[in-house]
């Protein structure tokens, strides 16, 4: 298990894994698209914009799960010090980041029919905007230090403080009063959705999942290159030839 | 097809909902994969020259 985590093997490993991650989650992303827009029913309420909930909440689930992974590849870093954690953390932030905007914007989208607002400062959505600006926040402080040591400390220390945000993102509905609706999947009794909007709902989030995956082990790729040329640049400036 | 289109008059909402998420992915997805190739590209730069100074 430990002999994947060397950067050459992982890369030659994530090489060969990234075409397969790319055929399933388009596979399941396209089966998700076509049961939500076409197959599904329309809900009693909110009617067929209903359909805007297989992107949106796959989406707000991903920019949470991402965050997770970051904390976590964070906290691996500090403690074992292992530089692919860092590597993983640093290419996690701008994919969380693309999927806490997609669940704004579409969120925002499916609020202006339903509540007749673009916005509203709701817990909810002020706490996925914090999510937003933690993940800009972050690749920020990567790129504002130039000593990858020090950069992949510090950024560690921002990704587990700013972690303390997911609960509240999560129970935001409960603790305060919100426009937004609460949990309908993610509850202690059973889901409170139908299986033929559920299953739709279920291959999008699997679909997003594998689509991480995916670009994951791209960026992860281009970020042990980016090393390997860090590196040798290094090496040669030390031997004279710049 | 049709009601594809209208949608009880809120497709312009879902289908630009959609829409804005698949050029999110793909934005996200053709970055990553230049990013690789730059990398590639310039490390292979650079173990060229390693070569020929070698």
């Amino acid at each position: 298990m430990w002999r994947f985590a060397n950067p050459a093997i992982f890369f030659d490993l994530a090489a060969k894994a990234s075409p397969w991650a790319a055929a399933v989650s388009l596979l399941l992303m396209a089966l998700g698209a076509y049961l939500g827009l076409f197959a599904a029913p329309p809900d009693y309420i909110q009617g067929e914009t209903v359909r805007i909930m297989y992107v949106h909440v796959p989406s707000a689930w991903m920019a949470m799960f991402c965050y997770g992974v970051m904390a976590v590849s964070s906290a691996s870093g500090l403690i074992w010090n292992h530089p692919l954690a860092y590597v993983a953390a640093k290419a996690t932030a701008p994919i969380g980041m693309v999927f806490t905007a997609m669940a704004l914007i579409t969120g925002s989208i499916w609020g202006k029919p339903m509540w007749g607002a673009w916005w509203a400062w709701d817990a909810r959505m002020t706490s996925v905007l914090i999510l937003l600006f933690l993940y800009l926040g972050y690749m920020a402080l990567w790129n504002a230090i130039d000593e990858p040591v020090r950069a992949a400390r510090a950024t560690a220390i921002l990704a587990l403080a700013g972690a303390v945000n997911l609960p509240v993102i999560k129970f935001s509905v409960d603790w305060w009063n919100t426009l937004h609706q609460p949990a309908s999947l993610m509850r202690a009794d059973a889901p409170a959705i139908h299986a033929t909007m559920l299953m739709p709902l279920l291959l999008m989030a699997l679909g997003f999942t594998v689509f991480y995956i995916w670009i994951l082990l791209v960026r992860m790729r281009g970020e042990i290159l980016a090393r390997r040329v860090r590196s040798l640049r290094q090496a040669r400036v030390q031997a004279g030839h710049y | 097809m049709a009601d594809y289109l209208v949608m009880e008059g809120y497709a312009g909402f879902i289908w630009s909902a959609w829409a804005i998420a698949a050029m999110l992915m793909l934005a996200i997805w053709a970055v990553s994969e230049r990013l690789l190739r730059h990398q590639a590209a310039l490390l292979a730069g650079l173990e060229a020259a390693e070569n020929i100074d070698a």
